[in-house]
């Protein structure tokens, strides 16, 4: 499952579910899973996208895919959410919304990512990483910088999934010490 | 019943089995908070990510049952901060989806009244509550706390909680500021300074509240009296809020022919507020009802107790597009 970009996205073996639901992750994550798995007994392993992704949303699959380990007492891990498709784009850049007027990014070459994710102004990509292919669900926002194309948690389920099951935030949280 | 809140900026699992509680198992993001003297939203949702699942292992063990056991989840679906609130619900539809159980999305005001059947028993066929915390400060008609809640005022500003958290910033007492006041209050005179009762004039609204003025009389006062004791500040300020909050309770009692007062929220683990409302409500011939200081501030155990009382009367459980609702009316105890 992965809920790190506004596509909901959900896969077990061929089955697949998703919606297009910005801020409605915690409404719909579950329903899709109830779509794509008819025996929750059937489940062994859990794969979940931690990010980077826009927060609320992120810590919604996060949480869902660690308390369901948890009840049905198997194993899950975290992976990257930009290297499912990162792996089946195998040269290019992974984009990301980051909100803010930022973007998400990772760079990959024969399908493994160099690096880790950074986060960036749109403008930079071509800068950091000129002439290379940059795909990925960021470009419906900012068109200029390539070709459209959403996450899939399809996608994950062949990548090696080592993360811990843990929000990948890549920013502090905006607060200040008080004086 | 297992019952998830994750409101604000605790994270609390609670297990009842009917009206006895198994379990209360609650993690704080509070100290983390201290140093920015007050609740950030990100970290409090960050430190929810963080805490849930060792909080359910937690309650699992206290109560000495497995999740297995469960028959039935219930979570805060609001009001509170949003991005708090989504991770207690993709817990509790994760939990209810991966045993098979059903699911309610409940109202965090009308747990703070439900959580008292663990406490002093089931609830009576009406009574009114008076919830008062750092984000609520609310007079309510109960006639059923699954079903027919009725606000009868409100804070129009700040909430009492908050009040609590301002004025102790201002007299160097630290977060939060409402166990920091009660016990700098206890060495002074509560007849000190006589701060002003907002929204007590005879053309106010009789049951809503007003803090800000408050706040504001406080700060104006220290900034004339620099040297002025705390402890006396405290103490006034305190009886301000205590007095306001006990009159407006007991009026409703009065005014609606309730004779059962309950007590709730943060603000009810206040040692002055609880006198002040007890020497009241035995004047009045009100019966008083306050559960004890960790089942007043947030927890779990008051989502499991709503939870189990929405089984016990037959409530339908919530469908699987349960959101969280960041301002869920209080007369919905119960999201379809």
């Amino acid at each position: 499952m992965d809920t790190s970009t506004a596509h909901c996205t959900v896969a077990f073996g061929l089955r697949r579910a998703g919606v297009v639901a910005p801020t409605g992750h915690a409404e719909h994550l579950a329903a899709l899973i109830r779509e794509v798995v008819s025996s929750m007994s059937d489940v062994e392993r859990i794969v979940v996208g931690v990010g980077p992704g826009p927060y609320t949303g992120l810590r919604v699959g996060v949480v869902t895919a660690a308390t369901m380990a948890q009840a049905l007492g198997i194993p899950v891990a975290g992976v990257c959410s930009l290297d499912g498709l990162g792996r089946r784009l195998g040269d290019g850049v992974v984009v990301t919304d980051a909100r803010r007027r930022e973007v998400f990014a990772a760079r990959y070459r024969g399908g493994r990512r160099l690096g880790d994710p950074l986060v960036l102004p749109p403008a930079q990509v071509a800068d950091k990483w000129p002439g290379v292919h940059v795909v990925g669900p960021a470009v419906q926002r900012y068109p200029d910088l390539g070709e459209f194309a959403q996450l899939e948690a399809a996608d994950l389920v062949d990548v090696t999934a080592d993360l811990p099951v843990h929000p990948w935030y890549l920013r502090e949280p905006d607060a200040t010490p008080a004086s | 019943m297992l019952g998830i809140e994750s409101s604000c900026d605790e994270t609390g699992v609670g297990i009842v089995s009917g009206t006895t509680l198994l379990a209360d198992a609650v993690a704080s993001s509070v100290p983390e908070q201290v140093r920015f003297g007050g609740v950030v939203p990100e970290i409090a949702s960050r430190a929810h990510v963080d805490a849930m699942v060792p909080t359910l292992q937690r309650a699992c063990e206290t109560a000495g049952v497995s999740l297995r056991d469960v028959d039935a989840i219930a979570v805060t679906a609001g009001p509170g901060l949003v991005g708090a609130l989504v991770v207690g619900v993709a817990a509790a539809k994760s939990l209810a989806l991966a045993l098979d159980k059903p699911l309610y999305g409940v109202n965090h005001l009308s747990a703070h009244v439900a959580v008292d059947q663990l406490q002093h028993g089931p609830l009576p066929d009406g009574c009114v509550a008076l919830l008062a915390s750092g984000g609520h400060s609310s007079i309510l008609r109960v006639t059923d706390v699954t079903a027919d809640v009725e606000p009868l005022g409100a804070t129009i500003d700040d909430a009492a909680g908050e009040a609590f958290d301002k004025v102790a910033r201002m007299l160097g007492l630290g977060f939060p500021g409402g166990p920091a006041i009660d016990l700098a209050a206890r060495d002074g005179d509560p007849g000190a300074i006589t701060f002003p009762r907002g929204l007590t004039g005879p053309r106010d609204a009789p049951f809503d509240y007003s803090f800000s003025g408050l706040k504001t009389a406080v700060k104006r006062w220290l900034a004339a009296n620099p040297h002025a004791p705390v402890a006396d500040v405290a103490a006034s300020f305190q009886e301000a809020v205590a007095d306001v909050l006990s009159s407006k309770a007991v009026a409703a009692c009065r005014e609606t022919g309730m004779d059962t007062l309950i007590l709730g929220g943060g603000v009810a683990a206040n040692s002055r507020l609880r006198a002040l409302t007890q020497q009241r409500c035995d004047a009045a011939g009100i019966r008083l009802r306050v559960p004890r200081p960790a089942l007043c501030t947030d927890n779990g155990a008051m989502v499991a107790a709503l939870g189990a009382e929405m089984v016990a009367r037959g409530r339908p459980p919530s469908g699987w597009l349960l959101g969280a609702d960041s301002s869920l009316p209080v007369v919905e105890p119960l999201v379809p």
